[in-house]
């Protein structure tokens, strides 16, 4: 596949740009876009422009595209239409996990109906949640958590209490921490050391942790609706950036150490303009125009954003 | 796919809906005041639909003298009961209960969550909601309410809303037929018939007693995006195959 209109360009700050390509070689961020018409995932090269088609979804439809945090793999899921006869469900749609190299050639299968899932532990592993689909609700009835090793094709069923919906990565003390529900002696928000094997509750009200750990966001869709931001530690809660520079999109960069929060705002143009704020320094650490490329992903949790002028801007995580 | 609702159950719909609400004809206090309508033989504020359904035998409705409403919504959605819970009948003006599960246990109800429905399914009919918006040939499908007694619904609803009969769910409507649609499959954004699901949302916001609607603002692509501050895009992204709508505790939250 090609697109030859697209013009690849590569920030590190845009507050304080330097030469384009020097940065791109030096950071080198795999990219992936997903064209969602076509079910053909090609990857982007960050320098050049040229996109390269490498993989075709092999069944009904695609969705989740995630390139590792390492480059190396790329995960997706496909999966196999329902059959609905309007008003009841005859045959409940199925995912399965599929995991890819760079270059497209599928590195592992996982037949399991994949619901959730996050590149995880580390390495190269996958974090899953698996279900059966259900309309409503948080779409799906949660049946196991997994941990999938893509290069030796093995499955681990984590031992974890029931009817867990949510699931993120925290590199900071090696845990991956769950959504559950908040039943009577139960945390909302569960903890699995991963080195231990251990499960225990937390005081937290979300998963969205930064990538140091500091902080977390949080927003409940049975209250307000709004975000909103703590300090992990104290799980009290800090004041969000000034709303004049945007509403919360998430953080900017899931890996790495910079707490940089996401915030968006419409132009009057019809674009969208997009600020990276520090949490920790309490400024504004990168702005740029465009819109984020639906479906796109890349490693090292860079951004892919297209432009104004339909070039594409990879910005990667700012390394300190 | 295979889909078995047939053109003839749609035109019969169409046709009643005509007859029964003429357009810009509807407001909030349409199905709850003291007179008799179409609908409502005795103008008790519960439909005939409503009192003849079998599955509300219990309450000893009778569609020619007024009942009384003892439907409760106790404590509050996400921790609380229903008390003397009325079931939504399957289908109505404008209307179908698609099924979850086993057939008249999750659409249970307090009777403002039934009328907000049953309304919101007439007005969608007759395309009595807005000016500019034009229903879609196809009827709103409602989902998911309450279990008959309330209280927790796992593991369906682990977020553990959805407890004391004030909540319902609703699909996004296709433009091809009745059935669901998941937007966050991309191939599936073709079959989204986003003015009759805007116009269906606006029936819902023409009632009073919603407080909330919970969407996808993302996956919906209103344009122009709802102004209105009931209307919440749901920052976990869980709304991309129905929208969630929440009426106010019709008895107070004191209790």
């Amino acid at each position: 596949m090609r697109i030859s209109l697209l013009i690849v360009s590569v920030l590190v700050h845009s507050v304080a740009p330097g030469p384009l390509q020097a940065q791109a070689q030096q950071d080198s961020p795999v990219v992936m876009r997903w064209d969602e018409l076509q079910s053909i995932i090609s990857v982007v090269d960050p320098v050049t422009g040229t996109a390269r088609e490498v993989y075709r979804v092999q069944r009904d439809y695609g969705r989740d595209l995630k390139v590792a945090p390492s480059g190396r793999l790329a995960a997706l899921l496909e999966g196999t239409s329902g059959i609905d006869e309007g008003l009841r469900w005859i045959r409940l749609p199925r995912n399965r996990l599929v995991v890819i190299t760079a270059e497209g050639r599928v590195v592992a299968e996982f037949e399991e109906d994949v619901r959730e899932y996050v590149w995880c532990c580390g390495g190269d592993l996958i974090a899953a949640i698996t279900g059966s689909y259900r309309e409503g609700g948080v779409g799906f009835t949660t049946d196991r958590v997994l941990l999938l090793n893509p290069e030796t094709k093995s499955i681990t069923e984590l031992d974890t209490p029931e009817y867990l919906y949510g699931v993120r990565w925290a590199a900071f003390d090696s845990s991956l921490y769950f959504m559950g529900p908040p039943l009577p002696g139960q945390s909302k928000v569960l903890r699995y050391h991963v080195p231990s094997g251990t499960v225990s509750g937390t005081p937290y009200r979300d998963i969205r942790f930064s990538p140091s750990g500091r902080y977390y966001l949080h927003s409940d869709s049975d209250g307000d609706g709004d975000w909103h931001l703590y300090e992990r530690e104290s799980n009290r809660e800090i004041s969000l950036p000034n709303r004049s520079l945007g509403g919360v999109v998430g953080w900017a960069f899931p890996h790495g150490n910079q707490d940089g929060l996401l915030l968006h705002r419409h132009l009057p143009s019809g674009g969208m303009h997009y600020t990276v704020f520090d949490v920790s320094r309490r400024t504004t650490v990168n702005q740029f125009d465009g819109h984020l490329v639906r479906g796109s992903s890349a490693s090292h949790g860079a951004l892919v954003v297209q432009r104004p002028d339909s070039t594409v801007l990879v910005i990667p995580r700012p390394e300190r | 796919m295979i889909r078995t609702i047939t053109l003839r159950e749609l035109l019969v719909l169409t046709a009643a809906a005509s007859f029964s609400l003429a357009p810009g004809t509807c407001g909030p206090g349409d199905i709850v005041d003291d007179a008799p309508t179409p609908w409502d033989t005795d103008g008790d504020g519960i439909s005939d639909s409503v009192e003849t359904n079998t599955k509300n035998d219990f309450h000893g409705f009778n569609i020619n003298f007024p009942d009384s409403n003892r439907s409760r919504a106790l404590g509050v959605y996400n921790g609380g009961l229903l008390d003397w819970g009325i079931n939504l009948p399957d289908t109505g003006m404008g209307y179908y209960h698609y099924l979850n599960d086993p057939k008249d246990t999750d659409d249970w109800g307090t009777l403002a969550l039934i009328n907000t429905i049953e309304q919101a399914g007439r007005q969608y009919a007759a395309q009595a909601c807005s000016d500019s918006a034009s229903a879609g040939a196809i009827p709103m499908q409602s989902g998911d309410m309450s279990l008959r007694p309330g209280g927790p619904w796992l593991p369906d609803h682990p977020g553990l809303s959805h407890q004391n009969g004030t909540e319902v769910d609703a699909r996004y409507l296709r433009n091809d037929a009745i059935g669901g649609l998941d937007l966050s499959i991309p191939a599936n954004r073709t079959f989204y018939d986003r003015a009759a699901t805007r116009h269906l949302i606006e029936c819902f916001l023409s009632d009073v007693t919603v407080i909330k609607v919970l969407y996808d603002s993302i996956d919906t692509e209103f344009d122009p995006p709802f102004p209105d501050s009931v209307m919440d895009h749901d920052e976990n992204r869980r709304h991309r195959d129905h929208f969630h709508v929440r009426i106010a505790d019709p008895d107070g939250g004191n209790n």
